[in-house]
């Protein structure tokens, strides 16, 4: 009965079955998501709604963000049945499992929520960047230049007359974008590396670790400046680059993975002649995700402020692209008649880089075994 | 606005002329937007380092400022042959350098020779093309033998000259010491140079012309143009020589901060070229539905603000004569979108621009130039063309421009780049339109533009030295490419620099040099 | 241990010399032609290709790269477009940048320490979540950022600081004069705050650590007075871990000096580095690689010898 009511709509079968917090966490969930499909209804942005009514060059955009709502809606669904199958058939005992204590610690952390908080906010900026956005970031306005913020502009205008707003909002798809793929470079490099050198130990190990020295001893600007120079400042030659710098993952893993190997069941397990790809995969990477959780939240968050960096230096995004770092750049001539145009974007760069620090501190705290 | 800054600029004289009596001591602060690189007049060829080299050494011939025409200084005369092949220079006696020895035909001599060989490389040797060599007449006479090909132009000539360096010195320190520890007979001495941080120089307490006021100057590079704004505002600074329009509009509107600026119109020119070798830049189409995507007087009126910079219609900037500006803005294409629109559909349906066409345009990292790009590549993207801006250090946009062998065709579009030129429209029709100059290494005609009847314009223009011969050469030769669209011109710039109010008689020099000392003027500074 | 130091020494050498060839074959890479540089726009074929053969621009690679590194090793290789010997370039730069790392780490030290034991004390706390975001705003704020903010409020609100450049020395060293010290202040103040979390964190998690140990409770045990047993026995051990790894800070350092540099216009070796790579000056900046290599190797060796010196359980034999 209770999955027909989910089915429904996701929250009226919690309340059926009495789970009243889960029932509002749910409907809250599609409050929020359709708080944002009425948005992007009476701006006419939605997929379906925009076609035929707003230039062609719009449309792939806003399609992108259609369909991501979409999924997101179906995941929502989804999530309520299983959650509504998952109470009907839970056992007794209070789950002891690492992560669900993981779990209930962090949900009582403040530092936690406020650093998930932020990143989802940010996250969900960038996913629907049309729907939240008043315009056009890249339309200029010639009449309106530097206007400060007002009712019109929220964060004003810049040189050009665009609007600061629309700026930022598309700006977080970039930082955002550029982050998270050069750390998850950063992760799957840094991992493997990591996970090698842990657990092959001998040679391998002794040039792996060379290497993070070598890499430890180059002055990052030096290449970074040589490559864009040579490569040009595309988003792919940033994310590889930052890729490459960003390796510091292999040494947690590497005294993850070492501190594991020594444990008796490993031992247990090649004895019995488990093989090493299945050693690692099951058995040692489980323990190791958690310094990875935390790493690469904290690896986003120096990645976002290196692109900043580079794009103030003038070598990261091409314009007329929006980029907080970018923003930067081009508002420091401004800085005494334009104040806000600097202001807003160094404030979101400082704002999503302390979410997702935050963040990681927290799952640091929470996830320490110790800390029991 | 022309009343505006002639307004202004009067303001500005006014105001350094007047006020309390001048005094001896003090001591100037000059920032540059740029590093120094070199102090040796021999080699130096960006505009930077001339500011300190002007302070250290005299030039043969300087530039008065109201006429524009060259005016003795280390030449007290000078007479220019019929054939215009000799050109002989009488040489003030009593100069001394810094060190003590005498200035004499010798060290013009060896300056001179040294620049237009080419076995030593310098950057400056372009500019003494015409130069065949400098004879010794006697100890205070020298001949400047001129090439054949240049005689006519030989009084136009005089005016492109360069600090005197004293040659027993010279060869003594060796060229790289002297680079860094310059000796020359100006109306400051060298001090030091803390590399990144300053050059100071002192009061050359015997100097012929008259003694300076100053006691000493600062110069000063900083490279952020934010930092070098607030260094004027508070006084840590007493000119810059760059003020980027927002901030010269808020000086001028508070007087109170006490920021004088003054401005000269600079003869520059800024425009986007495009690449005539291959489509879609070779399709006049093309390079109509560009011109006609935005509005290039809007955009460069929002970036100049109609203080720094104006519209250009044409090369030639206003203040040279055969700039024909009252015509040619009639020609300028205006902003249509539709037609824009209509013309790429078009363009992309016979193919001349292939399907997933990303126009990009390259720029040099000035900030100014990449607004202006910025602007362009949004309307190109409002209208259905997809493009961004890569803006490029100076290295690597030459090496572009100058194109290999490799690849002769060039790997741009579209780029936008600009040109000053001496006060001849010569050197500005030639240098980027004339068929010579679209060469594969360091010619400037970037478009590789070939117009016969352009060549033959310009080329005939350049036998006479009669103005009204060639005047309407040239108008009718900028007549054809503006019709055709090289460049779509952008603006020419107009130097503007931030002096405070303790700073008096300094004026800017329409070849933007930074004179302290000269025939025409001597700088003082108020009390702290 | 002694076999270790010139193990280490040895590899040191390794890698400065991959490194070399590393950056040679990037700056060979690089599009721009230092001798087109050099001309300047407007110069004949001629004169550009003089300047080549100056410069030995035009002999083939393997040449090149060997008079530029054994001219950096007997300190005779001039910078391209300086006109003094590279080694004298970068020393001149030298103390500049060094006076305002250590100022920063200062600023971050004097800060982040009591930060991170005043969290750790207060575990979970009000003061423990004021002082980790303040540190975590640190880190946020893109430096250069924190140095315009910094210049405007006090270079030209309260005109208490000058605003950019490096102030009067003696000898090399401006903090020896009260000139210098003010010119120091901002640069300094929005550097440290690029190393303030990451200390402030450390000490926190040292001191955690320490707290709980054994003999922390032996020392309460013992009746001696709280303020006792956290200045006399817990921080000194937590002071271990931290004191090593500002060594390991340096690369963070260095890249937030040549932020830093640009904006306060300081004359270091971070501004010297964008120049040179911007003039294509070959000469400099395979020097400047090298050096700072050279500098960062050093650095993480005695690291290492500290943990040893420290804990003598440790031992790399």
């Amino acid at each position: 009965m209770a999955y027909i009511l989910s089915l429904l709509f996701p929250g009226l079968g919690h309340l059926l079955l009495r789970a009243y917090r889960r029932a509002l966490f749910f409907s809250l969930l599609m409050l929020i998501h359709g708080g944002i499909l009425a948005l992007a209804v009476i701006k006419g942005r939605l997929g379906w709604v925009a076609v035929g009514k707003v230039p062609e060059r719009y449309l792939p955009g806003y399609w992108l963000s259609t369909w991501i709502l979409v999924g997101f809606f179906v995941l929502i669904w989804i999530w309520a049945i299983f959650d509504v199958y998952r109470l009907l058939h839970r056992k007794e005992e209070r789950g002891q499992s690492y992560w669900q204590i993981v779990w209930r610690r962090f949900k009582k952390d403040a530092k936690g929520i406020t650093g998930a908080s932020i990143v989802l906010v940010m996250l969900y900026l960038a996913l629907f960047s049309p729907f939240f956005a008043q315009g056009d970031p890249i339309k200029m306005n010639f009449t309106a230049i530097r206007q400060p913020p007002s009712l019109k502009y929220p964060f004003g205008t810049d040189h050009f007359g665009r609007n600061i707003l629309d700026r930022v909002i598309y700006g977080a798809r970039t930082a955002l974008g550029i982050g998270a793929v050069a750390t998850l470079l950063n992760m799957i490099f840094g991992g493997i590396l990591g996970l090698i050198g842990g657990f092959y130990r001998g040679v391998a190990d002794a040039i792996i670790m060379r290497f993070l020295e070598i890499l430890n001893s180059i002055p990052f600007f030096l290449f970074a400046l040589l490559a864009v120079s040579i490569f040009g400042s595309d988003p792919i030659t940033l994310m590889i680059v930052l890729g490459i710098f960003g390796l510091q993952p292999a040494r947690i893993i590497r005294s993850e993975v070492l501190s594991v190997r020594e444990e008796d069941y490993i031992t247990a397990a090649r004895a019995i002649g488990v093989s090493t790809w299945r050693l690692i995969f099951r058995h040692v990477m489980p323990n190791a995700i958690a310094s990875l959780l935390v790493t690469t939240t904290m690896s986003i968050g120096v990645n976002i402020i290196v692109i900043a960096g580079l794009s103030y230096l003038g070598l990261g995004i091409k314009p007329p692209t929006p980029d907080w770092g970018y923003m930067l750049h081009e508002s420091q001539e401004f800085f005494r008649v334009a104040w806000w145009m600097a202001v807003f974007p160094g404030f979101f760069i400082a704002l999503t880089v302390f979410g997702f620090n935050i963040l990681g501190d927290s799952l640091r705290d929470v996830m320490d075994p110790r800390l029991k | 606005m022309r009343k505006f800054l002639l307004f202004v600029a009067v303001l500005g004289l006014a105001v350094a002329g007047m006020a309390a009596e001048p005094r001896y001591g003090g001591t100037l602060v000059i920032a540059s937007s740029q590093t120094f690189k070199d102090l040796d007049p021999r080699v130096c060829n960006d505009v930077y380092s001339m500011y300190v080299i002007n302070a250290i050494f005299d030039e043969l011939v300087t530039l008065d400022p109201k006429t524009l025409k060259p005016a003795p200084y280390v030449a007290e005369s000078w007479e220019i042959s019929e054939d215009g092949r000799e050109i002989v220079f009488y040489i003030r006696k009593g100069i001394k350098f810094h060190n003590g020895e005498p200035l004499t035909a010798e060290d013009v001599a060896f300056t001179f020779n040294w620049i237009a060989d080419p076995k030593n490389a310098s950057p400056n040797q372009t500019e003494y093309e015409w130069l065949e060599k400098v004879e010794i007449i006697d100890d205070y006479t020298v001949k400047f033998i001129v090439k054949e090909e240049w005689a006519p132009f030989a009084p136009a000539l005089t005016m492109e000259t360069t600090g005197i360096v004293p040659k027993d010195t010279v060869l003594e320190m060796g060229d790289e010491a002297f680079n860094v520890n310059p000796v020359g007979s100006g109306p400051f001495k060298f001090v030091e140079w803390k590399r990144g941080e300053y050059i100071k120089v002192v009061r050359n307490e015997d100097y012929w012309l008259t003694k300076p006021y100053l006691d000493e100057i600062i110069f000063r590079p900083i490279p952020e143009l934010a930092t070098m704004m607030l260094e004027l505002e508070t006084g840590g600074i007493d000119i810059a020589d760059n003020v980027p329009a927002q901030d010269a509009k808020r000086f001028m509107e508070h007087p109170e901060l006490g920021v004088v600026i003054q401005q000269v119109p600079s003869l520059s020119y800024f425009y986007l070229g495009f690449n005539f070798s291959k489509p879609p830049s070779n399709d006049i189409r093309f390079r109509k539905a560009v011109y006609m995507s935005f509005d290039a007087t809007a955009a460069v009126d929002a970036v100049f603000q109609n203080l720094t910079g104006i519209r250009a219609y044409g090369p030639l900037p206003p203040a040279l004569w055969a700039n024909d500006r009252e015509y040619l803005k009639t020609i300028a294409l205006q902003e249509d979108d539709e037609k824009a629109k209509a013309l790429f559909a078009e363009l992309k349906e016979e193919g001349v621009i292939p399907p997933d066409y990303t126009a990009i345009i390259y720029c040099p990292p000035d900030p100014r130039r990449i607004q202006i790009s910025t602007v362009i590549a949004t309307n190109l993207i409002e209208n259905g063309i997809n493009a961004e801006v890569q803006p490029l250090d100076w290295g690597p946009y030459l090496d572009l421009l100058y194109r290999s062998e490799e690849n002769p065709e060039g790997e741009y579009d579209m780029y936008v780049i600009g040109w000053s030129g001496g006060p001849d429209p010569y050197n500005f029709l030639y240098f980027l339109f004339h068929s010579d100059n679209a060469t594969v290494g360091t010619a400037n005609n970037f478009s590789f533009y070939k117009n016969e009847r352009v060549d033959t314009l310009i080329q005939y223009a350049n036998t006479t030295l009669d103005v009204d011969i060639r005047e309407p050469l040239y108008i009718a030769a900028q007549r054809i490419i503006v019709k055709d669209i090289v460049h779509i011109p952008l603006y020419h710039y107009i130097e503007t620099r931030g002096v405070r109010t303790r700073v008096h008689d300094y004026y800017v020099s329409p070849v933007a040099a930074m004179e302290i000392v000269s025939p025409f003027n001597n700088v003082w500074v108020e009390e702290e | 241990m002694f076999a270790y130091i010139i193990r280490r020494i040895l590899q040191m050498f390794i890698v400065l010399f991959g490194l070399s060839v590393l950056v040679f074959i990037m700056l060979k890479l690089t599009p721009g032609d230092p001798a087109v540089i050099m001309a300047g726009l407007g110069a004949t074929p001629e004169t550009v290709q003089s300047i080549r053969e100056k410069l030995g621009l035009d002999r083939p690679w393997h040449e090149q790269y060997w008079r530029l590194v054994s001219g950096l090793f007997n300190g005779e290789l001039q910078a391209m477009t300086y006109h003094v010997p590279v080694w004298q370039i970068i020393f001149e730069r030298l103390p500049a940048t060094v006076e305002l790392g250590l100022f920063a780490l200062l600023i971050a030290l004097i800060v982040s320490i009591p930060a991170g034991l005043l969290s750790a004390i207060f575990r979970n706390t009000l003061v423990d979540y004021g002082v980790t975001t303040i540190a975590l705003m640190g880190i946020s704020m893109p430096v250069f950022w924190t140095a315009l903010i910094l210049m405007i409020i006090f270079g030209v609100t309260f005109r208490v600081l000058p605003i950019s450049g490096r102030g009067a020395t003696i000898g090399a060293w401006s903090f020896l004069t009260l000139d210098g010290l003010r010119h120091l202040v901002i640069p300094s103040l929005a550097l440290s705050s690029v190393l303030m979390a990451m200390n402030a964190r450390l000490t926190r998690a040292s001191m955690l650590e320490v707290l709980r140990q054994e003999y922390i409770k032996t020392a309460r045990a013992k009746g001696l007075k709280e303020s006792v047993v956290l200045l006399k026995h817990a921080f000194r051990n937590a002071m271990a871990p931290v004191l090593t790894n500002i060594g390991l800070q340096i690369n963070t350092l260095f890249a937030g000096a040549v932020l830093t540099e640009t904006t306060t216009a300081w004359p270091g070796m971070g501004r010297l580095m964008v120049e040179a790579i911007n003039r294509r000056d070959m000469a400099v900046v395979l020097g400047l690689a090298l050096f700072l290599a050279a500098v960062a190797q050093v650095l993480y060796l005695l690291v290492d010898l500290m943990y040893v010196w420290i804990d003598p359980r440790i031992s790399y034999d």
